[in-house]
């Protein structure tokens, strides 16, 4: 499925800004502002003065939260958004639900305890944001996430993502298959599955455990034997 | 919405509120040919064409939709219903099932060219009709390949080639794709990886038959670009 843009010429915006180069520019930002995140349940609040607040933006990290006020932005940043700036970028600071500083550990056991499946969910989070692609909640689709090439702003999603685990399988009778395959080829989007190689005894893995394991990416597509002979004909 | 698109997204309905006759196909004549049924009863099926015996057989299994008469005779003279075709196909003991023809028949009859998977096609055919008196209709079953071992639950079975007139069973070439037939639940990562070593290189799509529906699905390894 080709990429399908927005609009005319968004193709050469998303290649005139590469988004590697803005997220180094965010990091830069981040740490210039040296403002942390406050932890509140497994998400976090960041106050951003407006060129880190359009840096955010740029890259789709959090949820902005309009307030009366005029020269900063309030950011609700995800479980993963929160230890992905936090850990991999490491860029921001987080005060734990006391106000005090909380390291990458006691960060992980505390998102662990939270969101379930957490380890998981942002093993594949932190795959799709390393390779520069945009991640963003996929839930409204059936999904984990949906994945963009670029901003979402400029270019649909091409991907509703799903991922898996011996723990965590999904998939696991063919309504769902039809149900989840159906609902991402209705928005036009590849159903990709994120298969994460854990050791299946393992339910609570830790850090440098999850850095070590792989990820498998596969498509799922139906397959409709009459549209392929239609497009068979046509090429003939 | 085209024709097609109907009979893959939704189930076919008659109108009943609308008066129209149903229009009778019938089979031409040209031949016939006889098989046992296990063993203790006779079949006379009357046919058109020239068909080798392993299309005749999935053929067969078309007409019971599509034509509205197709004659069939036990020892007795007795004309079999479709129930008692249908049951005798169903009833799986005899190594074949209504799902391997469902899916044949939705792939045949929109021209793909169906063989067995890993059987060779100069041993797939047979002509001579002194060979197949006295076969019994599951033993053309198994010589299609398609012999049903219940407890296997993934299984390849058919390779397949896009529509092509000049196809030569001589020399096939490499099927597009090889298509395997999934029951139960679906299968896991693990499972498609055991399957994708068995096809040998060749793509592999998943076929799931419930009820009246057909689906086949992809199941593709892939690697997301790293984008700048």
């Amino acid at each position: 499925m080709e990429p399908r843009w927005k609009g005319k010429g968004f193709a050469d915006i998303a290649n005139d800004n590469p988004m590697s180069e803005i997220i180094k520019r965010l990091q830069i930002s981040f740490i210039q502002s040296k403002e942390p995140a406050q932890l509140s349940g497994c998400e976090s609040l960041f106050e951003a003065g407006l060129d880190l607040a359009d840096l955010l933006g740029r890259t789709c990290f959090g949820q902005p939260i309009t307030t009366s006020s005029k020269d900063k932005q309030w950011f609700q940043f995800g479980p993963e958004e929160t230890f992905y700036l936090s850990y991999i970028l490491k860029c921001l600071k987080i005060l734990g639900e006391d106000g005090q500083d909380i390291n990458f550990e006691n960060l992980w056991d505390h998102m662990k305890l939270k969101r379930e499946n957490f380890p998981f969910l942002f093993k594949a989070y932190s795959h799709l944001r390393s390779k520069n692609w945009i991640v963003r909640p996929g839930l409204q689709y059936g999904v984990d996430y949906v994945a963009y090439r670029h901003h979402p702003a400029l270019v649909h999603s091409e991907y509703s993502v799903l991922v898996v685990t011996k723990n965590h399988p999904r998939l696991k009778v063919w309504s769902d298959w039809q149900s989840v395959v159906r609902v991402t080829g209705g928005v036009a989007k590849n159903l990709l599955v994120l298969s994460i190689d854990a050791n299946h005894h393992d339910m609570n893995p830790s850090l440098q455990y999850l850095d070590k394991c792989t990820i498998d990416e596969r498509l799922i597509t139906r397959w409709v034997p009459e549209h392929s002979r239609a497009e068979n004909n046509r090429q003939k | 919405m085209n024709s097609w698109e109907n009979e893959e997204e939704e189930e076919q309905h008659q109108n009943p509120f609308l008066n129209t006759t149903k229009e009778m196909r019938f089979l031409k004549l040209v031949g016939t040919k006889t098989w046992e049924w296990e063993r203790s009863w006779k079949r006379r099926v009357e046919f058109g064409g020239t068909l080798e015996s392993s299309e005749m057989v999935a053929d067969f299994t078309v007409s019971l939709r599509k034509f509205s008469l197709l004659v069939m005779d036990g020892p007795d003279g007795k004309v079999l219903t479709l129930s008692d075709i249908h049951s005798k196909v169903a009833e799986k003991k005899n190594g074949c099932s209504w799902e391997y023809f469902k899916a044949y028949r939705r792939l045949k009859c929109l021209g793909y060219i169906v063989g067995r998977h890993d059987v060779a096609w100069s041993s797939k055919s047979s002509s001579n009709s002194n060979q197949e008196d006295g076969k019994t209709i599951m033993d053309c079953f198994k010589d299609m390949g398609i012999s049903d071992d219940m407890k296997v639950k993934k299984k390849l079975v058919f390779d397949m080639y896009l529509p092509d007139s000049r196809f030569k069973k001589t020399c096939p070439g490499m099927p597009v794709f090889v298509l395997c037939l999934i029951r139960g639940s679906p299968p896991s990562k693990e499972e498609i990886e055991k399957l994708e070593e068995e096809s040998n290189g060749v793509p592999l799509k998943l076929c799931h038959v419930d009820n009246w529906l057909v689906s086949f699905f992809s199941f593709d390894k892939v690697e997301l670009p790293h984008l700048p």
